[in-house]
């Protein structure tokens, strides 16, 4: 299956202070959808200063030295860009779809805050954006019915100072507890050009988004020097099965396992197996579970593209007359079968199907197409590998989706967090 | 020649983007609309009814969200995890649902199997059986749906804000209906409403990449009977507002973040004043930068986000501004969301504050048409609402920019009312009670009692 369009190839530049630049044509719009990276996340901070990374993108938002405070939102925003950012575990990302003749307008705020933070960095915007933050974490989390569920799993499913273990958010405590320095040493830490990846797709010509890009970038220094990322570590976490009671009506399971980390040739196979299983009505965990035994009200099987390692989920809430245990066995005996069969015919045909469908539907957005590029760009060196990942997918055969099941999901046992109502606890 | 970044750079100014051109044909019993767009190998198609949830009759309540979802549950040719197949061996899933206006059944698949889509599409509206056993196997999911959705403050703020807005009307509610409603709807229901959905208006709706001779030809293939006369219902008739405003508290001892809205009714989809009224959203609180956001997140710091919203349906439906607050700060910024309405009556919006609105909407419109979910959601509301002119779409950016200043606070004087508002804050009763009496009597619900949904 092949994806035709008016898109061309990938251009690639690089700066000498080691910024990449990734661009796409893409002419069917007169947007272009800016993109940047930078590859510090949240399994960079330590105990304590939890929340930093996330924290610290929110000061990146309320300007620099010569953009006011809450001028960036107000310069795109009034020529009609599109723009926001996220913290995950492994990197930052701040992104803006703009009308393509505002390109130069975007690449300077971006340029601004990368090279002139620091000017405008004060304690008065770090004490509003702290506030913001713990009030996203209350609306998130903290008053969300389940919202604990998966920061607790994460807790126990790591072990004590594993860079998964905490929160991307951070806890509440250290969300208090971060000073401006923190803020600034972190800053001057990891927004580095060498560290970032900027990708451009749409109304642009390459060469010239380069020429752009450059004027704006490249008299930003490269930074002190970046510690070493923290290291991947097979040591176990307490594990086992966590009783989180909430205020709900219907219980909820979440069943986690440790799997190989995104890009390895397992992740691909477990992610079509987590498709298989429970995209769409004819996987047999909607099927069983939720349509011939009633025993699940919903059921969805994910793996999270992590770098050091991965993250497979299972998470289903029950019916009201099922009790967790029961679930989690059925949930159980469905990966046993994935392990000992492999898929049937049919259901592999229909997964490799909806994978194409779901593929060509994220081309339609400039800033997902935006994003994967620098996904690739950011951790693998390869932005061309965002192109080539429908290809990978569909070069997993049913026998090494039995066998990545059997070594990485069964062979241990899951870490399990169960929400009852608290009346029943 | 030397950076300058002292000042953003100047780009040429930019055309409004022009809505695409699009085809209305007729087939035997429904119109065709057709946009073409060749970018990827994708279609979307859609059958639009022109029969929604606002004609259900008050004992009917929920019954057409449950007949919308009850077409996919097997036709006269399938049953319903053969429907499934059916779609998910062309790589998707199909989605039938209704709302206020309408009843639509849509897909999105590679162009390659358009026909074989169009086809099944037309299948599930013609030939759905409603199987009594998937019937009731729908009616207990939907229950426990129910039960999982009260567990979450936001949405026991927007459904007591129903409540009291529209005591005894069609709007009273959620979509879905309350746990009585669906226990009380039958099979016979499904049936007796399938039958005036049959023969609604129809519209099919085609956007992407597609064959348009061949589309034209599967729907002639439908021999779908003619519909001889209009038989939609008029709008729902108007339901009187409260007088005066209103505070409802729900009361969750345990919350820790209040969850606040303010509302009345506000205007229908087809009026006069609809352009204006999203410029007016857009200054109040439809983007990051609107009056709503900036002072009750960044100047009060007492949110991650508030907003605003006008709802568009063929009768009034609501008007509401929310955010989830810090619990200690729900009277200051429930005070504040009422001064910034009021201001919006009083005062006259500044020239740039007027003008970056309408290029925010103007410039962000090629924006939300990137997907062609995006296209066709216009075309289904040109569809379900026959008063729009074709040209509504073309002339969108134009009619924006042409609002000015006495237009707007026109606008907020004739659809913002502040001092009728009614108050909804989910949270611990003991403390928002106290914050909340001043600016109106209030009345504490507990939240025990709302969720039985």
């Amino acid at each position: 299956m092949s994806v035709s369009g008016t898109t061309t190839g990938l251009h690639r530049h690089r700066l000498d202070n080691g910024l990449r630049i990734v661009a796409q044509r893409d002419e069917s719009l007169p947007l272009v959808a800016v993109n940047l990276w930078y590859h510090v996340g949240s399994k960079n901070e330590r105990p304590g200063r939890t929340g930093l990374a996330h924290l610290f993108e929110h000061m990146l938002f309320q300007g620099s030295l010569h953009v006011g405070t809450n001028d960036h939102f107000g310069y795109l925003q009034q020529v009609g860009g599109v723009a926001n950012g996220s913290t995950w575990y492994d990197r930052t990302n701040y992104h803006e779809t703009v009308p393509s003749s505002y390109l130069e307008l975007a690449l300077w705020l971006e340029s601004d805050r990368l090279g002139f933070l620091l000017p405008a960095l004060t304690s008065e915007k770090l004490e509003t954006q702290r506030t913001v933050v713990m009030n996203e974490r209350r609306q998130r989390v903290d008053n969300q019915p389940y919202g604990r569920a998966l920061e607790e799993l994460h807790r126990i499913l790591y072990p004590v100072g594993h860079p998964y273990s905490w929160p991307v958010i951070g806890t509440m405590e250290d969300i208090a507890a971060a000073t401006l320095d923190d803020v600034r040493t972190f800053f001057a830490t990891y927004y580095s050009p060498n560290n970032a990846v900027l990708s451009l797709v749409g109304d642009i010509d390459p060469e010239e988004a380069f020429t752009l890009t450059a004027r704006y970038f490249e008299e930003i220094p490269v930074g002190r020097g970046l510690p070493p990322p923290p290291e991947r570590s097979d040591e176990a976490g307490e594990g086992g099965r966590l009783i989180l009671p909430d205020e709900v009506e219907l219980s909820r399971v979440y069943m986690g396992w440790r799997v190989p980390a995104y890009g390895d040739e397992d992740w691909y196979a477990l992610d079509v197996l987590a498709s298989a299983l429970s995209d769409g009505k004819t996987g047999p965990l909607y099927r069983d579970l939720v349509y011939e035994r009633e025993l699940a009200q919903d059921v969805s099987a994910m793996i999270l593209p992590t770098e050091l390692e991965a993250l497979f989920l299972l998470v289903s809430t029950a019916r009201p007359e099922t009790e967790p245990e029961r679930l989690e066995e059925a949930l159980l005996d469905h990966l046993r079968s994935a392990a000992a069969e492999t898929l049937p015919p049919a259901l592999f045909r229909s997964t490799r199907e909806r994978m194409a469908t779901a593929f060509l539907e994220g081309q339609e957005s400039l800033d997902q197409r935006a994003d994967l590029l620098s996904q690739h760009a950011t951790y693998f060196d390869r932005p061309e590998g965002a192109l080539e990942e429908l290809d990978r997918y569909l070069g997993v055969q049913p026998d090494a989706v039995r066998a990545a099941a059997a070594t990485h999901l069964t062979a241990s046992p899951a870490t399990v967090v169960v929400v009852p109502p608290e009346r029943a606890a | 020649m030397s950076l300058d970044r002292t000042r953003p750079p100047v780009s040429p100014p930019v055309e409004p983007f022009q809505f695409p051109e699009f085809e209305i044909a007729s087939a035997r019993g429904l119109d065709v609309y057709l946009l073409p767009r060749d970018t990827l190998p994708l279609v979307h198609l859609e059958l639009a009814l022109r029969y929604g949830a606002d004609v259900e009759p008050p004992d009917r309540r929920g019954s057409a969200t449950l007949t919308a979802a009850l077409l996919a549950e097997g036709t006269a040719h399938r049953t319903s995890q053969e429907v499934a197949a059916a779609f998910e061996a062309l790589g998707t899933e199909v989605h039938t649902n209704a709302d206020w206006d309408g009843t639509y059944l849509e897909t999105t698949l590679r162009s390659e199997h358009a026909a074989t889509g169009a086809d099944l599409l037309y299948e599930l509206l013609a030939e759905a059986t409603f199987p009594g056993e998937e019937v009731e196997r729908l009616k207990r999911r939907r229950l426990a749906d129910l039960r999982r959705r009260a567990s979450r403050p936001d949405f026991l703020a927007s459904r007591e804000m129903l409540r009291a807005l529209y005591p005894d009307h069609v709007y009273g509610e959620s979509l879905l209906g309350s746990a009585d409603d669906i226990e009380r709807l039958a099979r016979a229901d499904v049936v007796a409403r399938a039958g005036r959905l049959r023969a609604a208006p129809l519209t099919l709706l085609v956007t992407g990449r597609f064959d348009r001779d061949e589309l034209l030809a599967r729907a002639a293939h439908w021999d779908r009977p003619r519909v001889v006369a209009e038989t939609a219902a008029p709008p729902p008739q108007a339901v009187p507002e409260p007088e005066r405003r209103r505070i409802v508290v729900v009361d969750r001892p345990q919350a820790q973040q209040t969850e606040l809205r303010v509302g009345h009714q506000g205007l229908p989809r087809v009026h006069a004043d609809r352009i204006a009224s999203q410029v007016l959203n857009c200054v109040l609180g439809g983007k990051f930068t609107s009056r709503l956001n900036l002072s009750l997140r960044e100047r009060l710091g007492v949110t991650y986000g508030a907003w605003s919203r006008f709802s568009a349906r063929r009768g009034r439906g609501p008007f509401v501004a929310g955010a989830a607050v810090e619990t200690e700060a729900t009277g200051r910024a429930a005070t504040e969301i009422l001064a910034e309405l009021e201001r919006l009556r009083a005062d006259p919006v500044p020239a740039t504050e007027l003008a970056d609105a309408k290029s925010y909407l103007i410039g962000t419109f090629p924006y939300s048409l990137q997907a062609l979910e995006g296209l066709a959601g216009r075309l289904e509301d040109l569809a379900t609402h026959p008063d729009l002119p074709r040209e509504t779409y073309r002339e969108w950016p134009g009619a924006v920019a042409a609002v000015d200043g006495g237009a707007l606070i026109r606008t907020a004087r004739a659809h913002l009312h502040p001092e009728r508002a009614t108050v909804v804050a989910v949270g611990p009763a003991a403390v928002l009670e106290p914050q909340l009496s001043a600016l109106a009597p209030v009345e504490v619900v507990a939240a025990a009692d709302r969720q039985r949904p």
